[in-house]
């Protein structure tokens, strides 16, 4: 784990110093777990994909803001929550626009309908946006409490408040099912 | 941490696991990012840049006073300099961290904006009850228009410098990010005219000069919240 970290601390520095090699090295270890971030938020691949193309290119433009000797994945997570709340305000003024110009707007539903793990979909759905966050953060990308609050600009207090909240909605869920 | 982990259901986390990018698209990324890539400086240390902003404000406090006089300053008694303008010192340290946090992605979060304003404000507020006497004041609005004017002048100017300032970051929550300049180029302000305004009285300060400091971080957080504003400067 030490040594994952050290490593793309290393690749970062190197990126900075416009190592051509250091930054697709970049994209290959670190695109799968910020799109699975995505893609557990938006539920829809190709806007996954869409949402991991617009992070690598602030990525590149804010590369200059990762201070070496601190950790690389709360950097990188804050610039990705950053990418998909941008991307949910946009689509949401699109899709009062499209309402506006009585055209159907796209539903969250039927994005949804398109993937084939529902489990997830339905797991997440009680939990407000917050809760939701936290516990994608900290389940399917496997980061610490410390790490989860970097990333999302507040106390480790605070993530432990939503996860706890998080897991008790789901047990009543779970335990209604 | 609650024994969460091991209670719940929570098998449905694993079948995303499975979930991979498109190879194809992974390179054209990557090719896409090594054609724009040139070097670039890394951000400062956090106590550079926080030493960099107090600096600029102090400087800019003094300089933005220097037209209208020092007033204040040579009407105040010793007490009330080192209280007063301590007070202002601190909370001026207080936002340079609160800043450096802001836009750094991923910083450790140390105090929330909100925190950090509302705190700067109650401590404002008591040392202007404390230092000043609570008399009413012939011509309150006449004298006081021209302090909340100079105020917010100020305060403009300092937020345009704040923000030349932070665009060399990349502020992940730009309404946040908004607030916290604001309140900081708003302290600018109550500086200022802490340093030009030489009318002692408590409710003279307490609406006329603490009320730069609230319109200018309502003004910086609604300017925040278009975010375009603080969108980092591209280094391609």
């Amino acid at each position: 784990m030490k040594e994952e970290a050290d490593e793309l601390e290393s690749l970062m520095r190197r990126y900075q110093q416009s190592d051509r090699e250091a930054a697709s090295r970049l994209v290959e270890s670190l695109s799968a777990q910020v799109f699975r971030f995505f893609l557990a938020q938006v539920r829809d691949r190709s806007r996954a994909e869409d949402l991991l193309q617009d992070f690598w290119l602030r990525v590149h433009h804010a590369r200059r803001t990762y201070r070496a000797g601190e950790p690389v994945l709360p950097w990188i997570y804050a610039i990705a929550r950053r990418t998909q709340i941008d991307d949910f305000r946009r689509r949401t003024r699109v899709s009062r626009h499209e309402w506006q110009s009585e055209t159907l707007p796209e539903t969250a539903a039927s994005a949804a309908d398109q993937d084939d793990s529902p489990a997830l979909d339905d797991l997440l759905k009680p939990l407000p946006a917050s809760q939701r966050e936290v516990l994608i953060l900290l389940k399917v990308n496997g980061l610490s409490l410390e790490e989860t609050a970097r990333a999302t600009g507040t106390s480790v207090g605070a993530v432990k408040q939503k996860a706890h909240r998080a897991y008790n909605t789901l047990r009543k869920v779970l335990g209604g099912s | 941490m609650p024994n969460e982990r091991d209670d719940m259901r929570l098998g449905a986390f694993d079948s995303i696991q499975l979930e991979m990018p498109d190879a194809d698209h992974l390179a054209s990324i990557a090719a896409q990012m090594q054609s724009s890539l040139r070097p670039v400086r890394p951000f400062p240390s956090r106590p550079a840049v926080v030493a960099l902003s107090f600096l600029l404000f102090a400087v800019f406090a003094v300089a933005a006073a220097m037209p209208f006089g020092y007033g204040g300053f040579h009407r105040f008694q010793a007490v009330q300099r080192m209280l007063d303008y301590g007070v202002v010192a601190v909370l001026a340290l207080l936002f340079s961290i609160s800043l450096d946090q802001q836009i750094v992605p991923g910083s450790k979060a140390r105090m929330s904006p909100s925190t950090a304003i509302l705190t700067s404000l109650a401590a404002l507020c008591a040392v202007t009850l404390l230092l000043f006497p609570q008399v009413a004041m012939r011509d309150f609005v006449a004298r006081g228009v021209p302090c909340l004017r100079l105020g917010l002048i100020v305060s403009a100017v300092g937020g345009v410098v704040g923000w030349v300032f932070a665009r060399k970051g990349y502020a992940t929550s730009p309404a946040r990010a908004g607030a916290v300049l604001g309140s900081f180029a708003g302290l600018a302000g109550v500086a200022v005219l802490a340093l030009h305004c030489a009318i002692q009285n408590g409710p003279h300060v307490l609406l006329w000069h603490l009320g730069t400091y609230v319109i200018a971080a309502v003004t910086g957080a609604l300017i925040g919240l278009r975010r375009r504003f603080l969108r980092t400067k591209t280094h391609p």
